[in-house]
């Protein structure tokens, strides 16, 4: 009798401890499998994000070629005709107005060709491409865009070069549009392993949280971009005040530079 | 029963002060069903502190140890209605909670007339009431994990100390009445055993209000 009741009690007990690292077993593997299933669907979301990127990025690139080959080219040969017609023929207003708005329109083409395939970027790298988009938007007088960066900048695949040019095309494109600002400055950094680009600017001011809001309505379309692109790069972007309680927005934005991305260094100014 | 004295019994008399201590400070900051908790400890404390010093002085005290089993029962049946959030759960607390009823009507027309028997069948009903609740609420965290640790919560190690305190009380408290006149040694080692794990219990509830006080008051974590 007693050795049964003893061996009851020492089953039971026996049984508690059993169950309970039953349950932190099993609850460990859950969490696991779901914290797995989790991951496994952002990484597809990634993908799926990043594949439509960079079919936007070839659509772009295919209209940009199309633009430059056949309707450049097109434009072109209409402007040769138009110098083959006789030179009192080219005094009439009708033509000369057809032939400076056909210059127009062969400067509007380049430009679109241009802003739809930054070829800078390609041949010369993030640097020399963000000097020449600070460059294209400064209106001396009235509008200017500085430009800085370290002397020697690392280059990395093509991708996040073209992705970080697209996000800082965007930021900038929205302050000259939106913030009514005056001076913007754009800055390119490189800290322990990371690019830094900071963008200030004296206008009205633009926060995180308009960002994270209007990323999340349903206009905003250039916002969503950014930050879609921003969650390929896994970077960081942030809108911030210049100094606190004063007008004005400092956005950053943190790419972390993986070795396997980076390319060789090239000094400033040298063709990658 | 009065004549039986326990070697563990101060110990475990005083272990309730463990987890009673931040539990008194804490009471204002704490949901309703640590409260409730806070109230059942203290319920227990008391009955044990004079259980043990009635036993020095030889005064019956079945009724208390009766007493304290009622109360037991309902308390942990409300907190557990609180934990639980499954309507079979919730059915199963109530159904036993009517039964409960029967035992007490049992108690009072065959155990108390007989004045010196202890009765085995309210503390056997109440440690397999508590054993059930405890699965039911490792099976509630099993099927709906919500966090990644379930050691680091709170109610983890409170549970763990009822279903230890329970599972190995269950039969000491069954046969206490078949052998308290027949195995007196016997009775003695049992019950110096449940006073072990009455303070482990307790050590395990006092771990679970250092967990209650390093979620720095957030509600939501202390239903995890």
């Amino acid at each position: 009798m007693d050795k049964i009741i003893i061996l009851g009690i020492g089953g039971m007990l026996l049984f508690a401890l059993a169950v309970v690292f039953f349950v932190v077993a099993h609850q460990r593997r859950v969490i696991r499998y779901q914290m797995n299933l989790q991951k496994l669907k952002e990484d597809q979301q990634k993908l799926l994000l990043s594949a439509a990127i960079a079919s936007e990025e070839k659509e772009r690139q295919r209209i940009a070629g199309d633009l430059h080959d056949e309707v450049g080219a097109s434009l072109s040969a209409i402007g040769l005709y138009l110098l083959q017609i006789t030179k009192k023929q080219r005094e009439e207003p009708a033509a000369s107005a057809a032939k400076s708005m056909l210059d127009e329109v062969i400067t509007t083409v380049r430009q679109i060709s241009h802003r739809l395939s930054p070829e800078m970027l390609m041949k010369f790298g993030l640097k020399d491409a963000l000097q020449n988009l600070a460059q294209k938007h400064n209106v001396p007088g009235s509008f200017s865009v500085s430009f800085s960066s370290a002397e020697n900048t690392p280059r990395f695949s093509p991708d996040r070069e073209l992705a970080v040019y697209r996000i800082v095309q965007e930021v900038l494109g929205n302050m000259v549009k939106h913030s009514g600002a005056s001076e913007i400055a754009l800055r390119l950094m490189y800290q322990s392993q990371r690019l830094v680009l900071s963008l200030e600017d004296n206008g009205s001011g633009f926060r995180q949280k308009d960002f994270e809001h209007l990323a999340s309505t349903a206009g905003g379309l250039g916002l969503k971009n950014i930050q879609s692109r921003v969650d390929i790069l896994q970077a960081k972007i942030n809108f911030g005040a210049r100094t606190a309680g004063q007008p004005g927005t400092l956005t950053i934005l943190e790419v972390p530079l993986q070795e396997n991305q980076m390319k060789s260094s090239y000094p400033a100014g040298s063709v990658a | 029963m009065e004549t039986i004295r326990f070697y563990l019994e101060p110990v475990a008399c005083f272990s309730f002060l463990i987890p009673l201590i931040p539990g008194w400070i804490l009471y204002r900051r704490l949901p309703s069903v640590w409260r409730l908790l806070v109230l059942t400890l203290t319920i227990e404390f008391l009955c044990t502190a004079t259980g043990y010093f009635t036993g020095l002085y030889y005064i019956s005290n079945l009724w208390l140890y009766f007493l304290l089993y009622c109360l037991q029962f309902y308390l942990y049946s409300v907190i557990f209605r609180k934990l639980l959030s499954s309507r079979f759960a919730r059915q199963l607390i109530r159904a036993l909670m009517v039964l409960f009823v029967g035992l007490i009507i049992y108690h009072f027309l065959w155990i108390l007339p007989q004045r010196t028997l202890f009765d085995s069948y309210t503390p056997a009903f109440l440690s397999l009431a508590v054993l059930l609740y405890c699965v039911l609420y490792f099976h509630q965290q099993l099927d709906s994990p919500n966090v990644t640790f379930i050691y680091k919560t709170p109610w983890f190690w409170v549970v763990t100390g009822l279903l230890m305190y329970f599972s190995g009380g269950f039969l000491i408290l069954l046969f206490t009445s078949t052998l308290m006149f027949k195995e007196l040694p016997l009775i003695r080692e049992l019950w110096n055993l449940q006073d072990l794990l009455l303070a482990i219990k307790n050590l395990l509830v006092s771990v679970g209000f250092l967990y209650v006080k390093k979620t720095a008051w957030t509600k939501s974590s202390f239903w995890a």
